[in-house]
């Protein structure tokens, strides 16, 4: 069995199992109708068969998951105003409007220092403000499968997370680092007004620090279960409704599980290309290989992500994109330029301090990755 | 070489570079042509033109129905480069003058040319009205031109205003009473025509007005109300630019395309062309 997954299952504890229990529970209810008697004769077994057989040890976490999938059940039952489909969701969705007018005021800053095609890839990638992407645009985005860039995902937050903690650790120690850029990510996300996938990193990332600070071994895919219970408890309808919420935990599930094996398959590659390692090419051959993150561990990062989503973008959106790798490639690896660049022209943009200066850089950016679009939405 | 240098002068030396590279790029791609560019920019269904001189003198006539018109221009221009001289409309038409207005809000323009044939009481449709308010709240000189005018816009370049002329009759069309310009650069020149129709081409033919032009900028969208024969053998043009769209209108209708080959003139078209770009040194056609 893969590693990591066998990890989990080996390591679970009581939090996990009540975790996996809870969103089963809700899953199952959101996906399925199921007859009320069923219900009421589920509801009233499980605490008869959670008394008799606690004292039991080995079957205590098991029952442990079939109490919470019960409260998840429930859960998605009692609560009220479930929505017919997708539509109605998104209709009856508010955005968080905490500090919108910061964020009314880098759109302008923004708009003030860049022209039309290029101030709406920023507001849309730095702001998460898509009003400004045209249809035509969209089309070609999502042809090459770069539709996810133009909303603030969790790649953003995380990128934006290594940033700040990387800037941080150059003036305080690491410990005071975390907290800070935790902080400071927590409010980017409500300027933003909190999109799904943001909310889903932030509290990955919550997670991940806190166990750093109890020092628990920490585990990706536990926080990932986490931060899936923490917003399906809070609102139990996206787990059936929320498109974003779906294709930003399976693209990170993805990840998590099919990225080691690719990674490994991939790194054999330039050896079969080499077929004398001992003499002088052998430097290449130990640095492609033994060099941790190449662009071959990118290629098997944006492939593992869309293993288990293309068949939600299919169902959804009818797009399947063959360049996606190629294209992800060429642009993911300029995100953080692209926010921090985005950031300096909106506040100076904002500032009216000469923002035309200090856009230049990011237009160049921007140019660069219409650029690629045009060239691969053929 | 890795030996010589320490971690910190690495540093250095890489931000140099980067820094050099991102400057030359910058400064390549706002080096101006030294030509006379004219770009007929692809706005769907709708005009626009935008001109520029060897010496960034920048002209748009027209802008097409929508905000498209912006990232069309904008692509054509210097990134820094938030002004435009002259912004001319040649009547007020949802697909001449809508994007005029997010035009005016985004860039700084040194003057509005307009016909003195528009006058804006009687124009009392929504859009007249934004746009002449819009003109008013951000403070851009109006100008009324009229046939006759000539305005020198850099050396040896200017353009003509060849109608509507002051006598017009009250009773025509909007269309009709469309500004007609003419570019020259030395050899070299446009005839941009707006929307006119039969009774302006056949006016300006009979009226011993240079009509002769290297590139004719096709009257209304390749519609058959207009580029009749007469005016057609007037002009004599080598390349006939059609600012055409998706529409329902027909346009441009065969009949105009067959007269315009049989004349001898090429044709480009922004529906399968896309943005039209003619860099000429005065003596290129």
């Amino acid at each position: 069995m893969h590693g990591r997954i066998h990890n989990f299952l080996v390591q679970i504890n009581w939090l996990t199992a009540s975790c996996l229990g809870f969103v089963f529970g809700v899953a199952v209810a959101s996906f399925f109708v199921v007859h009320q008697i069923v219900i009421l004769i589920i509801v009233s077994v499980t605490p008869f068969i959670a008394v008799v057989f606690y004292k039991n040890k080995r079957i205590r976490i098991p029952i442990l998951m079939l109490l919470f999938f019960v409260a998840g059940f429930l859960r998605f039952n009692l609560g009220s105003d479930i929505p017919k489909d997708s539509k109605q969701y998104y209709e009856s969705r508010q955005e968080v409007q905490v500090f919108s007018e910061l964020r009314n005021k880098l759109s302008q800053g923004l708009d003030n220092a860049l022209l039309a095609p290029h101030s709406s890839l920023y507001k849309a990638m730095v702001l998460g403000d898509e009003s400004d992407i045209t249809y035509k645009l969209r089309q070609d985005l999502s042809r090459t499968g770069l539709i996810h860039i133009v909303s603030v995902s969790g790649m953003h937050i995380a990128v934006l997370g290594l940033i700040l903690f990387w800037i941080l650790t150059q003036f305080i120690s690491r410990r005071y680092a975390v907290v800070i850029s935790f902080g400071i990510l927590t409010f980017y996300i409500l300027v933003i007004g909190a999109p799904i996938p943001a909310i889903r990193a932030g509290i990955m990332a919550g997670a991940l620090m806190i166990a750093q600070f109890i020092g628990r071994p920490n585990s990706i895919l536990r926080a990932l279960l986490y931060a899936a219970t923490v917003m399906i408890v809070m609102n139990p309808v996206i787990i059936r409704f929320d498109i974003g919420f779906q294709l930003s935990f399976l693209a990170v599930l993805g990840i998590l599980v099919f990225m080691k094996p690719l990674d490994r398959i991939f790194q054999k590659i330039p050896l079969l290309f080499i077929r004398n390692p001992v003499t002088k090419d052998r430097k290449i051959a130990t640095y492609l290989t033994e060099n941790k993150f190449t662009a071959f561990s990118l290629l098997a990062v944006t492939i593992s992500a869309q293993a288990l989503t293309f068949p939600l973008t299919i169902y959804y959106f009818n797009i399947f994109s063959y360049v996606a790798p190629i294209t992800n490639i060429l642009v993911a690896l300029t995100l953080p330029l692209v926010l921090i660049l985005g950031f300096i022209a909106a506040i100076f943009g904002a500032l009216n301090f000469l923002p035309v200066v200090f856009a230049a850089p990011a237009w160049l950016l921007s140019s660069y990755i219409w650029w690629v679009v045009s060239v691969f939405s053929f | 070489m890795i030996k010589i240098l320490t971690k910190n002068q690495k540093r250095i030396l890489i931000t140099f570079c980067v820094v050099a590279i991102l400057f030359t790029v910058l400064a390549f791609a706002s080096t101006p042509s030294r030509a006379l560019e004219v770009h007929f920019l692809d706005v769907g269904q709708g005009d626009s033109i935008f001109v520029q001189t060897p010496h960034r003198t920048q002209l748009l006539i027209d802008g097409g129905s929508g905000s498209q018109v912006l990232e069309k221009v904008g692509s054509r221009m210097p990134f820094y480069d938030r002004n435009l001289d002259f912004v001319i409309l040649t009547h007020i038409d949802k697909d001449h003058a809508g994007g005029l207005i997010d035009i005016l809000d985004k860039f700084q323009v040194g003057a509005v040319l307009v016909s003195t044939q528009v006058v804006a009481e009687t124009q009392d449709t929504d859009l007249a009205q934004e746009f002449f308010a819009k003109i008013e709240e951000s403070g851009v000189r109006l100008v009324r031109v009229e046939a006759g005018d000539r305005f020198w816009i850099d050396e040896d370049i200017y353009f003509d205003i060849l109608w509507p002329s002051k006598d017009v009759p009250s009773g025509l069309s909007d269309n009709e009473k469309s500004l007609v310009l003419k570019l020259v650069y030395k050899d070299d020149s446009f005839l941009l025509t707006g929307d006119m129709e039969k009774f302006a081409e056949y006016s300006l033919a009979t009226n011993n007005i240079d009509l002769g032009a290297d590139v004719l900028k096709v009257g209304h969208h390749g519609s058959n109300s207009s580029s009749a024969k007469y005016f057609l053998d007037k002009v004599q043009a080598k390349i006939a630019v059609i600012q055409v769209g998706k529409n329902s209108y027909g346009h441009p209708h065969d009949v105009v395309l067959e007269r315009l080959q049989n004349t001898g003139m090429q044709i480009l078209r922004n529906d399968l062309n896309g943005i039209i770009s003619m860099y000429t040194y005065g003596n290129s056609f």
